[in-house]
């Protein structure tokens, strides 16, 4: 909920996914296939599964039938988690990288570091940003090198989806968990593109709302606004009609957003300033 | 809540230029004190002013077309409430045009009047300059002006004896200024016949060349064919170069000196006026000046500094407050 | 560069400014258009921002403002004027050349004698009322020549009553011997040549003589007055003693040369122009005869006042002040975009609290 102090230890998050990973490597999340260990899934008769090491006594003695019972596992994978930066200029706006956005990224890297699950940052603007990237790794303390990485970095220059594109083809190629994190301003073809180029992975777009404008934009008063990526002029006249249409135009986009998200089955999480750590927490637990 | 406008620089540089705008409107208009003149010019007219002795782009000119070109020129450049008044010279009087007008009000009249005059003006071949001087500052005294009398010197008959006249007036009273018109080299004069037509130069024995009134010079007795009662001044008609005809100058400082006038060789048009500025009374007028273009001028600095500045750190978007 | 200065001159006509090189700083009119008076604030897309009608409008009021200032101010520091112009108007008038006499019988009083006591001179009799007349005749082109020995141009036609009064004072100063009407009636023709207007034209001559005019000047003169056709008036201060020009003079005696006056008078009879002569023997007289020809001359005329030039600094001025104005009228409306919202300090404290539990 609020700005994370960085000298405090992060609390650490846990993550539900709503599929099972591939992969070999051993980790917190119930995995594909069948394993002897990891998350108790179901009972299934000795003859399917012949492993008497596994075999649950109680429940074979209950069944009236007198059947063994095996238990069976889920094997517990790592899933590969990543986020995904948007650094044009845009996300400038309200110091959201330095901030929230850091606050996310390292509040995600010391979970994952805690689910044995390997981390790793992607920021973009039209290019990847190399000294905005961290590699997937497991290592402790990441958290600390991402809220470093991303408190240095400064947000310019124009469209990111190019570079996050470039982001997505370093992802590995089984599925992993990724954090897409963007103000979502471009046009909507753009964000579609950018959600098709991620198809493999379970994408939570993370947008990074610009709430002060919705909620504190004055009354009355002339604004000079200018595009933080363009650098496009514009003169308003703030007066209650034009507020009013401002706030009706951005639920209109944000609708449109949403649609453009449901339609790939993907749930938004919005990014307060500051960080709402339990809004977080519960919409990582719903996975 | 406003953007906090102390600490920004446009709307100071916007305070200083509405209030020096403001400044402008409402400061008064300052009283100086300009010098202007009041001037009677008097051009000689005789014949010997249409000596072609200057040169005006290449082209020789005549004294008095040099004189009058002067004269215009003095004209531009006398202040505004200065006067000009205007009058000829020839034979032995000063004949007054016009007494001194306002300038800048009458410029165009009087400038008209300046080109017009004309050798066609003067009425005698005659050219006693000195009593013309004396009679032009009989004249300017009676007109509280300042006289600038433009004259090649040119005596014609030449003075009895070298002497001046002698001088009524009291000198100095009226202050001014001879200006010497010619070359110092004699040329020839210039004949023109009734209609105006130029017929070649005016020859030895066409002029006078001794001033045969009042007693004969003390050398006569030694000149060839003297007699007492026929022949007081010599047998032989005079010889000389007074068909000749070079700027005086040692006549005119001479009367300048008896009259109490500055004198001043016109060596071309534009040299008059700094030398009438040095030899003539001002007199001071109030005139009102405004000064509004100095606060103007920082409200135009204040204006395009913010316009300037503004302009050059506002289009990166990468420097723009987030 | 003077040539540009010459076409901006000719378009803008009837305006003028002292110092034309310092309209190079007009350029400085488009920075305004370039930047505003506003502190930009980011934002993240600018189709955030409405696009809104009123916001435009205001947008180029605003640039228009500052553009406006200073390009009003550049105008008033260069010394921007209306010129003195002249504006035609029907009215009554002529053009009227004054052909004074300046020989010294002027001088003279009627009595023919020296001035004393109440015995003016005719000079000065004629310049006081030719003084009243030209003051009365405002609308009226004068100019003045003059005659004695020789004839002398004094003033061009003007509208500049001043420098003709001026003119007229110089009329009583000594006069030279001679009177040579002929070539100053010539003098006074052509100083019309230049005067194309088609306004009534007059010559008005005051003198108290006249003297032969030989057959040549005649001739040139019937010439002139065939070109130039003018009203011509005679007023003609007799003095006492002398023949008037309107009495048959004995037979015996009339000749030009015993009564130059009396065959003046016959000339101009015949040159076939409207012609008046007024025989003057005392100053009513005088003054009689001016009146008369003041309401003689009251023709239609075309007549130029001066609508003097008119500076425009100082509502130049005016008009970049009130521009200044509305510029920092917007500047003080000016808002951030965001205010800076109260929960945060709120949201500052919970940590605390959690903590805390």
């Amino acid at each position: 909920m609020s700005r994370v102090d960085p000298e405090a230890s992060l609390q650490p998050l846990a993550y539900r996914l709503r599929w099972r990973p591939h992969g070999v490597v051993p980790g917190a999340h119930p995995g594909h296939g069948e394993g002897t260990e990891g998350e108790f899934r179901r009972h299934v008769s000795l003859l399917r599964h012949p492993d008497p090491r596994r075999l649950d006594l109680r429940a074979s003695l209950r069944d009236p039938f007198g059947e063994l019972h095996v238990r069976q596992f889920a094997p517990r994978r790592a899933v590969p988690v990543a986020a995904l930066v948007d650094l044009s200029g845009s996300m400038r706006f309200g110091g959201a990288v330095a901030g929230r956005v850091a606050d996310l990224c390292a509040l995600l890297a010391v979970s994952a570091q805690r689910a044995g699950d390997p981390f790793a940052l992607f920021g973009a603007d039209a290019h990847l940003r190399e000294e905005a990237c961290l590699p997937f790794t497991r290592r402790r303390g990441q958290e600390e090198e991402v809220r470093r990485r991303l408190a240095g970095v400064r947000p310019t220059g124009g469209r990111a989806v190019e570079g996050l594109i470039e982001a997505a083809e370093r992802l590995p190629m089984r599925r992993a968990l990724v954090f897409l994190i963007s103000d979502f301003h471009m046009p909507a073809p753009e964000i579609a593109r950018l959600l098709d180029a991620l198809w493999r992975h379970d994408v939570v777009p993370v947008v990074v709302e610009d709430g002060l404008l919705d909620a504190a934009l004055p009354r009355w008063g002339l604004v000079e606004v200018a595009d933080l990526e363009t650098g496009a002029v514009r003169l308003v006249v703030m007066r209650p009609a034009l507020r009013e249409r401002w706030r009706r135009e951005a639920n209109a986009r944000r609708q449109a957003r949403e649609k453009l998200f449901a339609e790939r089955g993907l749930r938004p999480f919005a990014l307060t300033d500051p960080l709402d750590t339990e809004a977080l927490a519960r919409r990582l637990m719903e996975g | 809540m406003g953007v906090r406008l102390s600490h920004d620089w446009r709307f100071w540089l916007l305070a200083v230029a509405l209030l020096a705008l403001l400044a402008a409107l409402l400061i008064p208009r300052l009283t100086l004190t300009r010098h202007a003149r009041d001037l009677l010019v008097v051009i000689d007219v005789t014949g010997s002013m249409n000596v072609r002795d200057y040169l005006e782009g290449g082209e020789p000119v005549s004294r008095l077309t040099t004189a009058r070109h002067a004269v215009r020129r003095l004209l531009a450049d006398l202040p505004c409430q200065s006067r000009l008044g205007l009058g000829i010279f020839t034979e032995r009087r000063s004949f007054l045009l016009f007494e001194p007008a306002e300038v800048c009000e009458n410029f165009a009249a009087i400038d008209g009047a300046i080109d017009a005059i004309d050798w066609r003006m003067a009425w005698e071949g005659d050219s006693y300059v000195v009593r013309g001087v004396h009679a032009a500052l009989a004249i300017a005294g009676s007109l509280t002006a300042d006289l600038v009398f433009l004259t090649d010197g040119q005596e014609a008959p030449p003075l009895a004896g070298g002497a001046l006249p002698p001088f009524e007036g009291e000198p100095g009273k009226v202050a001014g200024l001879l200006v010497g018109v010619g070359a110092t080299e004699p040329s020839p004069i210039p004949k023109y016949n009734e209609d105006g037509r130029e017929i070649g130069f005016y020859a030895e024995q066409d002029v006078p060349q001794e001033n045969r009134e009042g007693p004969p010079p003390e050398d006569a007795p030694s000149r060839a064919g003297w007699n007492p009662r026929n022949a007081p001044w010599g047998g032989e008609p005079a010889t000389g170069t007074e068909h000749l005809s070079a700027m005086r100058e040692d006549g005119l400082r001479r009367l300048a000196a008896q009259t109490g006038l500055g004198f001043a060789p016109l060596r071309d048009p534009a040299s008059l006026s700094a030398a009438v500025e040095a030899n003539t009374r001002a007199h001071p007028v109030d005139v009102l000046v405004d000064i509004a273009g100095i606060p103007a001028s920082l409200a135009l600095l204040a204006l395009t500094t913010l316009f300037g500045l503004a302009a050059l750190i506002g289009h990166r978007p990468d420097r723009l407050p987030a | 560069m003077s040539r540009i200065i010459e076409i901006i001159q000719r378009l803008v006509g009837d305006f003028g400014v002292d110092r034309p090189l310092l309209l190079g700083l007009a350029i400085l009119a488009i920075l305004p258009f370039l930047a505003t008076v506003f502190a930009r604030q980011g934002i993240p897309a600018i189709a955030l921002a409405p696009r809104d009608g009123i916001s435009r409008t205001v947008n180029l009021v605003l640039r228009l403002a500052g553009s406006v200032a200073i390009l009003a101010i550049v105008l008033g520091l260069s010394g921007l004027h209306r010129r003195e112009q002249m504006v035609a108007r029907q009215g009554t008038g002529a053009h009227l050349v004054l052909l004074l006499d300046r020989s010294s019988s002027m001088d003279n009083s009627f009595a023919d004698r020296a001035p004393s006591g109440d015995q003016e001179a005719k000079s000065v009799v004629a310049k006081r009322l030719l003084d009243d007349f030209v003051a009365r005749r405002a609308r009226d082109r004068i100019g003045v020549a003059a005659f004695s020995t020789s004839p002398m141009p004094v003033l061009p036609l003007t509208d500049h009553h001043e420098v003709v009064r001026a003119a007229i004072a110089a009329i009583d100063r000594p006069g030279l011997a001679f009177t040579d009407v002929g070539r100053g009636l010539a003098l006074a023709l052509s100083s019309f040549a230049d005067d194309e207007d088609e306004a009534s034209r007059a010559i008005l001559l005051v003198s108290d003589g006249a003297a032969l005019i030989d057959r040549k000047v005649q001739e040139a003169l019937r010439d002139a007055v065939a070109r130039t056709p003018v009203h011509l008036y005679w007023l003609f201060l007799r003095s006492r003693g002398a023949k008037g020009i309107f009495e048959e003079p004995p037979p015996g005696e009339n000749t030009p040369q015993a009564n130059p006056e009396r065959h003046l008078h016959l000339f101009f009879q015949s040159l076939g122009v409207p012609y008046r002569a007024f025989e003057a023997t005392s100053p009513q007289a005088v003054e009689q005869a001016i009146a008369e020809i003041d309401r003689q001359e009251t023709r239609p005329l075309t007549y130029f006042e001066r609508v003097p030039r008119r500076d425009l600094a100082r509502p130049a001025f005016v008009v970049a002040t009130v521009a200044t104005a509305l510029l920092l009228l917007a500047k003080l409306a000016e808002r951030k975009l965001a205010r800076p919202v109260p929960t945060v300090a709120a949201a500052r404290q919970e940590p605390a609290l959690r903590r805390a539990a």
